[in-house]
């Protein structure tokens, strides 16, 4: 069988220098995205997962760095390139949208004249066709009236219509692999749905290889993806298939995270709650970073940090308990 | 006390803004005509998009901004009347609780000060009475008495909601705005916070406004739900009727895009509606959401529907309930 792992991610290590010592806020994650595949990336704030996400395309902010672990892009190692051989992979190879509509478009050229710039980097298009395929990509994420706004700057945008203008730049260069980092946060629900539509289409129809979809909301998860990888402490601490992974959690983290989501058919005031709450990186509990929070913590997790191993084929959990679910 | 505790009518709140130097002055219908009733003990929450007024209709009930018009009586008092010094003593009665804990407490503050501070304004205690009642409130909420030593900064982001929660229950109040306050905290520590706000209305059979945008969270927590959409309400009823038996085609959309926790539901979701809220300086025509909607009919271009009646406690602003248009169509089946 052919290898139909786009992206696959082993070992990495991000850190960030702080006075007392450096701060590991990705430690050792292990992950791949398949052809087809939407992945999702699943954490609280201070998980980890943007740090993962910009230490495999290298752009964690410095003085922040990637110190260790490997990322292979179809067969092509990105973490031993130089920073000028991975320019070409960057975009076309993966592509990131980032978190932060506002920051990340220029604000002194129009919408059109950034993506114009994307397409031409990467192939070969004359200035008129790239106009062309600017508007028409606009048009694909959801923005009205896309002749009009592709000559418009990025201040005349809504918060929603950047963010869907930035994936529009992502995709522009044809990436194989999409790395989004919460590309629904800062969206109206009523236009959720339609990005998220978005990406099963172009997935589906293989104009993209793959995206890694970075979220802390448990309903994007559930609508789109394929796979999910559960982080907590800048660790990875489950890895399912999305019906697996709702049905039958196996990590009592993500169980109890389930179980917390507030629903009608939860009678109210009896929400399950996780005690305490979200430990600080650099302050980090010995053992299992979940035991002090964990409802079914052990002796033994104060002491060991538990692997994540594969429980049943498929899924991984790190967790200690040998009776899971 | 009378049925409803507080009865909104006609609630208009305009903002001015200038687009340029010279061009003319235009104004934001932020909340533009918005009637609400809230019963003593009851969750109401209030929903809609980003820009659609939830916000400012909540500062506007508390006057922590003054509307433009409309009039606000709570348990019998005309609140919207009351002078600056009447509406510091009344301000006991009702108190807000803020989206954001790190921003609405003055860091320079300790948290003893900041819990304290309502109680020494409104002259209920002080010296060794008010370290005490500070102590209780902390502990009311989750908290040891010994934070009231610290800052704010000293705390995670759940911890300091609770400070914000002591600080609204300090004047034991009727009614609360809650304004999103769970949606800047961490997803572990929300059903927490989501928790505690239940266990404190259900003690003090206080009335909330249930500010927020998840679906999944009002339908939880309250007991009617107020759909607002650029400035108005278009629907409102119990929460289980909205759930179930929603007629307003924004309403519809708004809960058919909503993304429960389940693969099987999630996936399960009609056609997502174009387009997104037009700008409250420049408002469609007629019916607001009509440039959205998918069963719009040309009437709807012209004319601004009202709410009506279309069943128990359960009102809607649609041109379609009357020519009895499939009105009561449901969410998808799958």
């Amino acid at each position: 069988m052919e290898d139909q792992r786009l992206l696959e991610v082993s070992g990495l290590r991000v850190e960030f220098p702080r006075p007392d010592g450096p701060v590991c806020a990705a430690r050792g994650i292990d992950l791949s995205v398949g052809k087809g595949e939407i992945v999702a990336l699943v954490g609280e704030s201070g998980s980890g997962k943007s740090a993962t996400a910009l230490g495999l395309i290298r752009l964690v902010p410095p003085p922040g760095k990637v110190c260790g672990g490997r990322v292979s892009l179809a067969g092509t190692q990105l973490l031993s390139l130089s920073e000028a051989e991975i320019r070409p992979f960057r975009g076309a190879g993966i592509a990131y949208v980032p978190q932060e509509p506002g920051v990340a478009l220029s604000p002194v050229l129009t919408i059109g004249a950034q993506i114009v710039d994307v397409i031409r980097a990467h192939r070969k298009v004359s200035r008129r066709d790239a106009w062309k395929e600017a508007a028409a990509s606009l048009g694909r994420v959801g923005i009205p009236d896309p002749e009009r706004r592709v000559k418009e700057y990025a201040h005349e945008f809504s918060g929603g219509m950047k963010q869907r203008a930035l994936i529009a730049l992502a995709l522009a260069a044809r990436p194989k692999v999409l790395v989004a980092d919460e590309p629904t946060t800062a969206i109206d629900v009523t236009l959720q749905a339609g990005i998220l539509d978005l990406f099963r289409g172009l997935v589906d129809s293989q104009q993209l290889g793959g995206v890694l979809l970075i979220t802390h909301d448990l309903g994007v998860v559930a609508a789109v993806c394929d796979r999910v990888l559960v982080m907590y402490a800048g660790r990875i601490v489950e890895e399912a298939p999305v019906e697996q992974l709702f049905e039958r959690p196996l990590h009592p983290y993500t169980r109890a995270l389930i179980a917390s989501m507030p629903s009608a058919e939860v009678s109210r005031g009896d929400l399950p709650t996780i005690p305490g709450q979200v430990p600080d990186l650099s302050r980090l509990p010995g053992g299992c970073s979940f035991h002090p929070r964990c409802a079914v913590a052990e002796p033994r997790c104060q002491e060991e940090d538990p692997p994540l191993r594969e429980d049943r084929p498929g899924r991984r959990v790190a967790c200690l308990l040998e009776e899971l679910p | 006390m009378s049925e409803t505790l507080l009865t909104v009518r006609g609630l208009v709140k305009h903002f001015p803004v200038s687009t340029g130097l010279f061009s003319s002055r235009q104004v934001v219908r932020a909340v533009d005509g918005v009637d609400l009733d809230v019963k003593p003990g009851e969750i109401l929450g209030l929903v809609g998009e980003s820009g659609s007024g939830k916000t400012t209709t909540g500062r506007s009930i508390l006057r922590l901004i003054e509307a433009d018009a409309g009039r606000i009586d709570f348990d019998g008092i005309e609140v919207n009347r009351l002078s600056r010094g009447q509406l510091r003593r009344f301000r006991r009665r009702m108190q807000v609780i803020f989206q954001d804990p790190s921003s609405s407490l003055n860091p320079r503050m300790t948290v003893r000060s900041l819990v304290g501070e309502p109680l020494l304004v409104h002259g209920i205690a002080h010296g060794a009475e008010l370290k005490r009642k500070v102590g209780r409130l902390l502990e009311e909420v989750g908290l040891e008495p010994s934070a009231g030593e610290l800052y704010p900064r000293e705390f995670s982001g759940g911890q300091r909601q609770r400070i914000g929660i002591a600080r609204a229950l300090a004047l034991r109040p009727e009614f609360i705005v809650c304004d999103e306050p769970v949606s800047s905290l961490d997803v572990s520590v929300q059903a927490q916070i989501i928790n505690l706000l239940v266990e404190l209305q259900r003690r003090y059979r206080m009335a909330y406004l249930f500010i927020a945008h998840d679906l999944g969270l009002v339908g939880h927590l309250c007991d009617r739900i107020a759909v607002m959409y650029l400035g108005r309400i278009v629907e409102e009823g119990s929460a289980e009727r909205l759930r179930m038996h929603a007629v307003h085609p924004y309403t519809k959309a708004l809960f058919s895009s909503s993304l429960p926790a389940d693969p099987s539901k999630a996936r399960c979701r009609t056609a997502p509606i174009p387009g997104e809220i037009p700008s409250p300086v420049d408002l469609p025509s007629g019916c607001r959401f009509h440039p959205r909607c998918p069963e719009a009919v040309p009437r709807c271009r012209t004319e601004d529907p009202q709410l009506k009646t279309v069943g128990e406690g359960h009102r809607a602003a649609c041109h379609l309930l009357e020519t009895g248009e499939d009105a009561l169509r449901n969410h998808p089946v799958c």
